[in-house]
This record gives structure tokens, C-alpha cells and sequence, in this order.
């Protein structure tokens, strides 16, 4: 053997395990994050039928401006083709309801997506506020505070996942803050009350009396955009890898 | 004459830089929130704002002390699952002051159809109708209940 191969061979041993174990650190994204004592929601997608009334319920009930459409949550139609296009719809956040369309091609599959703010553990839109009007509290909740807000929209641009909207008659940021004022007096979200389907299950992650616990251990689980890392608290069952 | 001292200057500049200094350190105590940075980087009672809305959905089994009959109705048959509140809308209102305050009464075919019609997407385990074919000109109403809705 030669001394260059000698010494190559002395270094690839001990440097390779090195460099292996960072390339699969970096592969590895970690989805779930349990907080202690956290709120968590589940959506079961294979239940939903998108009726629309959780959007309904939820603009009456946290006074969301009708017109123009903004959502605290909202209902995404997904048609995939058989061709392999995908078709996304959200007509008014799908508040009233989805009509039969009737497309040319064939439909290889096609569901609902209700979608809201992912509560994230690590929420962007905290991190861009400059003056700390908005924040997560204890129980794993982001919020806004509205009167400290200075408007600059900044958390608007920064969530990944559009949950946030710039309210037009209080003049800051509004999002969904899965009901704070129900939740802490005992009360579900409106949107886990109002469901027909039961699509949506709501309680503290690591609670092992609530459904959100049971649901967390018996079922595979996905998020939304794992690859940001932001860990969100709402978990997706039954989800298909065209959504975003 | 000499009018300045050589490091007049640097003595005004450091003046300039102490008074506005002094001035910081005086009014940051009156321009800070209260609770600020109590929990984290953010008012305090901001929470207990959030906390404080109004909530206008109320809670299911509050029906049933007056309308019982309607909820036995509806706890019987395919609605079982469904709040009340779906299709009468917000009644933390009607709650408080009953007669004021008087749930949504919704009979209109397109309602149903919110739930009921066959479109694409839609899971097949809820039972779904074509409104094209079924009964088109009828109201839903004249062969179904909505709070029990077998066939009349």
C-alpha cells in the first residue's frame, strides 16, 4: 500500500461517519414537537364534505369581514386528474358551499382541505413582529395583540401558509386563534362545534383524555410543509402529497 | 481671542449625547406597556383581552331545556350528530334574552344541498342527491323533517 492510499483510508474512516451523520441530521425533518400542555387540532380529511359551515360559523363568530373574502379558516377542493393535473379551488373560502363542475377529464381522486392558522412552535410571524404584538402563549396559542399592533403587515407576508389577513376595520392583522376566548372558558372552537362530519378534533396534545391525544397515537399523522420546520399543532389525517 | 477650547467640540457632543440619554431613561419606564415582558416579549394582558371577546355559539346541551321535544327529535335519527347551531345559526343571544333574539329558521332547498348534493370530492359515506333529478321542483321540506329525515 502506498502512503497516499494509507493515509486516505486513515482519514475516510474516521472522517465519513462525521459527514454521514450531518447529511442524515439534515434529512431527517422532524414533524411532531409536543409542548406540554398544548392545544393541537386534528383535520380528518376523509370526513370532510365540504359544506362550508365551519367558515360560516367562524366569520359570525369572530366577526371576519363578509365581503371582501377574508378567512380565518377556509375549504380547499383539490381534483386530481388522471393526467396527473391537479385542480385547486376555494370558491369564497367555500362558504357557500362547492358546486358540481362536471370536468372533461377524468378524476382520479379528489377531497377537501380545511385549512386554518398551524399554530406553529416555531411561528414565523413571531419572529418578523418588531415591536412584539404577536406571540404564543403558554398553552401553545399564537396570538395577536391588537392594540399594541402597529399595522405594518410584515406577519401577513411572513406565514407560509396565508392564515393571516390585514383586518380592514381595526387596521391590524387577524387570524385564527383557535377561539382563545371559547377555549379558556371550557368551550370547543367553533369550527370543531359546528361540524357535521366531526371532520375536526380539537384538545391538548398530550392531554391522554382528549381526542386529539388518541388520534395522535392511532393515526399516521401529516403537517403542512414539513420541510419549513415551523411544527405546527395542526396534524392532517388521510393527506394527500399534492397539498401545500 | 480665543473663543473655543480645543476639545470644546467632543464636550458638546457628549453633551448632545448625555441629555437625550437622560431624556431615554426618564420617559422608557412611561412608554412601556405595563405587563410588558411579563410571560415573554409581549403585553401581559393582552391574553386577558383575547380572553374577554364575546363568544356568540353556545354550548349544545343548553336546547334541551326548552326544546325538548326537538332534541329528542333530532337525537333519534341521522342529524344526531349535528348542533343545533349548524343550521339556526349563533344562539348565545336567544340564550340570554329568548324572545329578542330569535333563531334562524332555514327551509330553503339550497341549504340541504350545502351538505346533500352530489358533487365532486364529496366522501360517499353522506348520503347525496342529484338536484337535477331528484324531485327537482319539490322543496326538501314537503317529503323531509329536518330534525328526523326519514321520509315522512
Amino acid at each position: 500500500m502506498k502512503r497516499r492510499e494509507f493515509i486516505k483510508s486513515i482519514l475516510g474512516f474516521f472522517l465519513t461517519p462525521i459527514f454521514k451523520n450531518e447529511i442524515i441530521s439534515n434529512l431527517i425533518i422532524s414533524t411532531f414537537k409536543y409542548g406540554k400542555n398544548k392545544y393541537g387540532m386534528v383535520i380528518d380529511i376523509s370526513k370532510c364534505i365540504g359544506c362550508g359551515r365551519c367558515v360560516k360559523a367562524c366569520k359570525e363568530e369572530n366577526d371576519v369581514p363578509d365581503l371582501p373574502f377574508y378567512f380565518r379558516t377556509w375549504i380547499e377542493r383539490y381534483l386530481i386528474f388522471e393526467d396527473g393535473e391537479v385542480y385547486v379551488e376555494s370558491p369564497n373560502g367555500g362558504i357557500e358551499g362547492f358546486k358540481r363542475l362536471n370536468p372533461p377529464k377524468k378524476i382520479a381522486k379528489a377531497f377537501f382541505v380545511p385549512k386554518l392558522c398551524n399554530q406553529c412552535e416555531e411561528p414565523p410571524c413571531v419572529q418578523v413582529c418588531p415591536v412584539g404584538a404577536t406571540y404564543e402563549t403558554d398553552d401553545g396559542v399564537v396570538l395577536i395583540d391588537k392594540k399594541y399592533c402597529i399595522g405594518c403587515g410584515y406577519c401577513v407576508q411572513a406565514c407560509p401558509y396565508g392564515a393571516r389577513y390585514f383586518h380592514p376595520k381595526t387596521k391590524t392583522p387577524d387570524k385564527c386563534t383557535f377561539c382563545y376566548h371559547r377555549i379558556k372558558k371550557g368551550l370547543l372552537p367553533v369550527c370543531v362545534l359546528v361540524c357535521p362530519q366531526n371532520a375536526r378534533i380539537f384538545g391538548k396534545i398530550d392531554d391522554p383524555e382528549s381526542p386529539v391525544y388518541k388520534y395522535i397515537k392511532d393515526y399516521p399523522l401529516q403537517v403542512l410543509k414539513p420541510y419549513l420546520r415551523t411544527h405546527p399543532k395542526v396534524y392532517y389525517k388521510d393527506m394527500d402529497m399534492e397539498v401545500r | 481671542m480665543k473663543k473655543f477650547g480645543k476639545y470644546s467640540h467632543i464636550k458638546r457632543l457628549f453633551g448632545i449625547y448625555f441629555g437625550f440619554l437622560f431624556l431615554f431613561l426618564i420617559l422608557r419606564p412611561f412608554l412601556i406597556p405595563k405587563s410588558f415582558g411579563k410571560f415573554g416579549h409581549y403585553r401581559a394582558s393582552s391574553i386577558d383581552e383575547n380572553i374577554n371577546l364575546n363568544t356568540k355559539y353556545a354550548d349544545i346541551k343548553d336546547c334541551k331545556e326548552c326544546h325538548e321535544k326537538e332534541y329528542n327529535d333530532v337525537m333519534n335519527f341521522s342529524h344526531k350528530n349535528l348542533n343545533c347551531q349548524i343550521c339556526h345559526g349563533a344562539l348565545s343571544n336567544h340564550l340570554e334574552s329568548p324572545d329578542e333574539f330569535k333563531p334562524n329558521i332555514v327551509s330553503q332547498k339550497s341549504f340541504c344541498l350545502l351538505c346533500h348534493a352530489e358533487i365532486e370530492a364529496r366522501p360517499s359515506s353522506i348520503k347525496q342527491i342529484d338536484e337535477k333529478e331528484h324531485f327537482k321542483d319539490e322543496e326538501c321540506i314537503s317529503c323531509h323533517l329536518p330534525h328526523s329525515p326519514n321520509l315522512k
